[in-house]
């Protein structure tokens, strides 16, 4: 009954904001709506008992795609036409698509159902038999940083490069170091307001230690690499919106920050190669330790390091490349 | 126990919804951010209530990662306000 | 008796939200949907929190739910003010009939 309740009202809430968000022009009201998507998409997450996947929709839907948005968008791009619908062949179409998508639905196994083949075979060998080969109470970490250890190199290695290519685009950046000026403040009216100090500056240090809790309790609880690396890049950031990019460009310069995000794809590939060389597989972590699993506990921790670091640090390179342009 | 739940998920919706009418009909921008918000503290309110009445306390870490977003947007947004002071209209 | 006094507490507190909701959808003006939307709101999250506290049966749950509260707690308001502040600045004033601009307490 609670799960009955919370899904029709959920969905509700999903079809409100979906069309809010289709009638809106102005791009900050885009940004607020979606970002109230996120929140409701994720809360069908956890009543749906993919943990794992709400904690990164909060993260990166909610989180950190709002804060590089807020860096992006500008009063000026305000539009002045008011909302208009849109010609009828757009209708037609989109209406088209979606009853394919709904006739594609219906091939799809019931939700929860046994027979579906997913859980036929994989799902009987990942939950049965996970902890004895793994040792790791968190069936999705195990399948994602172990079994699954070949797809989740090259989610990292999209990542690395879409960080790359952002920082091909960006504007010529050989200026030499920014000279303090006035742009290398406090932000004053942030800082010159004494509740907003108080609350918001305490607060960072919360956000960091939050992100390594997610990174290193992700073998047994919801998180792991990705989570915490955009809650950690989103700390980062935090302290950049509070004084100025530049200032935190002085505190970790943007070669640090360029390097660390090659480092994590380094550590990732280098533990793949180092089961190589102990006479295993590509990624096989069973041969890095004393016993089986404690060589996958071993190569899991590190993996996920390597994971961390590279989505945190390409997280603050696209902000300081937002930065850029700007000044 | 279960009604008490019950209710509770279904008032938080139905004050979920009309935050998102609010944020929908405006009329100012500042509506629109202060309905984001309440909706924020809201959904806080459902995932914990959710997880304590399916009986998974131990996911409110969730919950948590909610309250510290809401913080990081907040913040940006209120950074984004000080740096272009706009007018109301939307 | 625990159980009766996290229940009261939890629809105590998600009352308020219902009210704080209304308010936010119903008041007129914008001054009047922040007052309602922040102030009930904190108060309102805060005893469905105290009642999820009552009800937590350990230490860890009991941690976080009080975690989520201090967040709340100190966010919700700072959010309004900061609010509260911009939209003044906007010039975005409370506009009676006959009293003038009121500033609505801010100084």
């Amino acid at each position: 009954m609670i799960n009955v309740v919370a899904d029709v009202g959920l969905l509700c809430l999903l079809l409100t904001v979906a069309l809010a968000i289709v009638c809106t022009r102005s791009p900050l009201s885009l940004v607020l709506l979606s970002g109230i998507y996120s929140i409701a998409l994720c809360t069908l997450f956890v009543i749906l008992d993919a943990v794992d996947v709400a904690f990164t929709e909060a993260a990166v839907g909610a989180g950190i795609s709002a804060i590089l948005f807020f860096a992006v968008i500008r009063p000026e791009d305000e539009p002045v036409t008011a909302f208009s619908w849109p010609s009828s062949r757009a209708i037609l179409l989109g209406l088209g698509v979606g009853v394919l998508l709904l006739a594609g639905t219906l091939d799809m196994p019931m939700y929860g159902d046994h027979l579906a083949p997913a859980h036929q075979h994989l799902a009987l060998r990942f939950l049965g038999q996970s902890f004895e080969e793994i040792g790791i109470p968190n069936v999705v970490t195990s399948v994602l940083a172990s079994y699954r250890g070949y797809d989740t190199l090259g989610e990292v290695v999209v990542i690395f490069t879409a960080g790359v290519a952002v920082l091909i685009l960006q504007p010529d950046n050989k200026k030499g170091p920014a000279k303090p000026g006035d742009r290398d403040r406090f932000a004053p009216e942030l800082m010159g307001n004494p509740v907003l100090k108080t609350v918001l500056l305490r607060m960072i240090p919360l956000v960091v230690l939050f992100g390594l809790y997610v990174q290193f309790h992700g073998d047994y609880g919801p998180g792991g690499g990705f989570q915490a690396g955009v809650i950690l890049g989103a700390g980062v950031i935090t302290y950049g919106l509070l004084s100025s990019a530049t200032r935190l460009k002085r505190i970790i310069s943007d070669k640090w920050v360029t390097l660390g995000m090659a480092l994590g794809v380094l550590v990732y590939g280098l533990v793949g190669v180092a089961g190589l060389f102990l006479g295993a597989n590509f990624l096989d972590y069973s041969v890095l330790g004393p016993t089986q699993t404690a060589g996958q506990h071993l190569g899991i921790l590190l993996i996920e390091l390597g994971v961390g670091l590279t989505v945190s640090c390409t997280m603050v390179s696209l902000y300081y490349c937002f930065k850029q342009g700007e000044s | 126990m279960e009604t008490v739940y019950l209710i509770v998920l279904g008032l938080l919706l139905i004050a979920g919804l009309l935050s998102i009418w609010r944020a929908g009909i405006g009329p100012t921008r500042f509506d629109r951010i202060l309905a984001v918000n309440t909706f924020t503290s809201k959904s806080i309110l459902f995932i914990s209530v959710y997880l304590f009445a399916t009986g998974h306390p131990e996911y409110l870490d969730i919950a948590l990662l909610y309250a510290l977003v809401n913080y990081v947007t907040s913040l940006a947004l209120v950074n984004y306000l000080n740096r272009n002071p706009v007018s109301a209209n939307d | 008796m625990t159980e009766i006094l996290g229940s009261l507490l939890l629809l105590l507190g998600v009352l308020t939200v219902l009210v704080g909701g209304v308010g936010l959808f119903r008041f007129p003006d914008f001054f009047c949907r922040l007052h309602s939307a922040s102030i009930v709101d904190t108060l309102g999250a805060g005893l469905v929190l105290l009642g999820m506290l009552v009800l937590s049966g350990s230490v860890v749950i009991a941690f976080k739910v009080a975690m989520i509260g201090a967040l709340i707690f100190f966010l919700s308001p700072m959010t309004a003010h900061a609010l509260a502040r911009a939209a003044l600045r906007s010039g975005m004033h409370r506009d009676k009939p006959g009293s003038g601009p009121s500033t609505g307490g801010m100084k």
